[in-house]
């Protein structure tokens, strides 16, 4: 990343970036945790576990450590489009895997 | 904080190919960043929630015509006494409830009723504090009290409540990260426990990040995670959404689920009377015969499905503690509730850690230090970051000057807020009584003086302005008990006469945090009128070296 040691001096190519992970971390790592929430919720009541309410709770409670553990990963990763790439898939197939339990 | 890994560990370098080198270096941009950004929303949520652990406390000082010790009333007595105001004044009122005073400074029974039309001020509800001694509404100096900072750590001011529970989220979630990376980036978490080398400088604000930081991990792990459960599906509603929808049925079932058992009875329309509530408080005591009654609730009193609920205090880590509930015209009582899931009852400890509800003062007062550790860990790192930068930049260049201006904003958010928090007590004192809007004009004491601060602090060299800053804030400290000599009758040595410790200490605790103000004024000193004015045997010490 093109950084100067003051922070004075950034790149237009690093502002991007780092614009990018910020609503990366916190709107991808909202949808992507909502996702997963929604998918063991639904996986939950559907092998019997407990009633849909109950892990949609858990669910929420936990979503805040999923949150963090993306935002982490946002600003580990060197790729921007490994993450987009990442974040998007699997938050996609949490959703129809959600789908699918549901019905 | 630091923005680069070896400033908070040794940094591995084995592992690299992350945005900024290894994951360590990595969690340690992130930790500088998510901390630094919201630092004075953390910074103030922190201070108004730390003092509002202490809200009762200063709610009893903040209305010196309170009387100060506890007139002997029994439990029935207070319950008469609330119902009788309440028939009174809302015989049509859906609600009634009486919340009896606990012993932290409140002196009154609390009343409370929910009306079917609104009142001539627009109002569908009144709540009232009676005088234990009349049974009438208490006279007393309309002021904020307490309550008013402990309300600000989540609802801000000046701002609708909806943007602020909005704020407050976003930076109570940054506030998370910070700690998580934080935990991530620390190598020697157990020696730095242990390590605070002063007098060196940036060195010295690093290590004193990182005692207050470690010192108090649990409490600040547990006080920020338990700030987002309060409004779980506020700030992460998207699991809700997805599954079973934001409709109000949905949000019905969702809170019926968390506390099962506990509906609100319709009424029916046909009027009956209500039973002598002594006669219900005497079941209660048969269930819990150690305990003290902290409210009666009735719902729909005077009709026939009226339903009466008799509280506890807290009776371990949670919120409200046991509730039983009665028919308020038979008497007869309800069966118990279902108990709450594991997850609520989780959700429910989580919620009471945080407010520490069932604390006694012993843990009150560690409540209270671990909130002031937490406002020093995001001060000192404030003054870190600035610090890391004033060492990396170059004079006379436009980073230098956003440095200054760093340096500036720093001492009037960290000084200039308890300079703040220390004039609405002030105000409290000096303002007209029967000034109009009152409680308004002390908050806008409390933000006028923070104002000022900046504007002091934008005018003078930055080593000057923490100085006067943190002269005055030790003088209104220790001028807050004469002032309050001066206006009320409820002077220090008054309120140690007549056991009114509540009161007597706040005014020692804040001659306290003025004799400690006083310490960090003389260290901020120049070190030659530090000499000077340091005492002969000092001196003298100085001299032989020891």
């Amino acid at each position: 990343m093109a950084t100067n040691s003051t922070t004075s001096k950034l790149s237009a190519a690093y502002r991007w970036d780092m614009t990018a992970r910020v609503f990366l971390s916190l709107f991808g790592g909202a949808i992507w945790a909502s996702t997963l929430g929604a998918f063991c919720a639904a996986l939950f009541a559907w092998i019997g576990w407990m009633p849909l309410v109950q892990g949609v709770h858990i669910m929420t409670l936990f979503s805040f450590l999923a949150w963090c553990g993306v935002a982490m990963w946002v600003f580990y990763e060197a790729s921007l489009k490994v993450i987009t790439t990442r974040l998007v898939g699997s938050a996609g197939v949490f959703y129809l895997l959600f789908l699918l339990f549901k019905a | 904080m630091s923005d680069q890994p070896a400033d908070n560990s040794d940094a591995e370098h084995i592992e690299t190919g992350g945005l900024h080198g290894a994951f360590r270096q990595s969690m340690a941009w992130l930790h500088t960043w998510s901390g630094i950004v919201l630092s004075i929303i953390l910074y103030f949520i922190f201070v108004t929630g730390t003092a509002g652990y202490f809200n009762y406390e200063i709610d009893h000082w903040m209305t010196p015509e309170m009387p100060g010790a506890l007139p002997a009333a029994s439990t029935d007595e207070m319950v008469e006494m609330g119902l009788t105001y309440l028939r009174r004044e809302t015989p049509d009122a859906t609600r009634h409830f009486v919340s009896m005073p606990i012993d932290r400074g409140d002196r009154t029974v609390r009343v409370f009723a929910n009306l079917k039309e609104p009142n001539e001020d627009g109002e569908r509800f009144i709540n009232t504090y009676l005088d234990l001694r009349t049974g009438e509404p208490i006279e007393v100096r309309d002021t904020g009290g307490g309550m008013a900072l402990y309300r600000m750590h989540w609802a801000l001011h000046y701002l609708p409540n909806s943007a602020a529970t909005y704020i407050v989220g976003i930076a109570t979630l940054f506030m998370f990260l910070a700690i998580i990376t934080g935990i991530v980036t620390h190598k020697k978490i157990f020696i730095d426990f242990f390590t605070l080398r002063l007098g060196k400088g940036q060195r010295s604000w690093l290590d004193g990040h990182n005692i207050s930081s470690v010192l108090a991990l649990p409490f600040m792990i547990m006080i920020t995670y338990s700030g987002l459960v309060f409004y779980d599906l506020e700030y992460s509603p998207g699991t809700m959404f997805l599954t079973m929808g934001v409709e109000q049925d949905a949000i019905d079932e969702y809170y019926q689920h968390l506390r099962p058992g506990l509906e609100f009875p319709e009424a029916t329309g046909k009027e009956a009377p209500i039973i002598d509530p002594a006669l219900v408080i005497a079941q209660a005591r048969t269930t819990w015969p150690e305990a003290q009654i902290r409210f009666i609730d009735i719902f729909n009193p005077g009709d026939e499905a009226a339903m009466m609920r008799v509280g506890r205090t807290t009776d371990g880590i949670n919120r409200g503690g046991s509730i039983l509930q009665f028919s308020a015209v038979t008497g007869e009582a309800f069966p118990e509730p279902p108990p709450m899931p594991a997850n609520s009852v989780f959700a429910d400890a989580t919620l009471a850690l945080h407010e520490g509800r069932f604390a006694n003062y012993w843990l009150r007062w560690g409540y209270f230090l671990s909130g002031v550790l937490g406002c020093a860990m995001i001060a000192t790192g404030m003054l870190l970051w600035a610090k890391k930068r004033r060492t990396r930049t170059k004079k006379n260049t436009p980073a230098a000057a956003s440095v200054v201006f760093v340096e500036r904003t720093n001492v009037a958010i960290i000084v200039g807020l308890l300079l703040g928090v220390a004039a609405y007590f002030w105000a409290n004192r000096l303002l007209p009584v029967d000034l109009a809007d009152r409680a308004a004009w002390e908050m806008h004491c409390l933000f006028g003086v923070w104002a000022l601060s900046f504007l002091h602090a934008g005018l003078r060299e930055v080593r000057r302005a923490w100085r006067e800053q943190v002269g005055l804030l030790a003088g209104l400290c220790l001028l807050l008990p004469i002032v309050n000599a001066l206006t009320t009758n409820t002077h220090l040595v008054a309120s140690i006469q007549s056991g009114d410790w509540v009161r007597a200490g706040f005014d020692l605790t804040m001659l306290t945090f003025g004799l400690i103000l006083i310490v960090i004024w003389r260290r901020l000193l120049p070190p030659e009128k530090r000499h000077v004015e340091a005492p002969i045997s000092m001196q003298a010490s100085h001299e032989a070296g020891v």
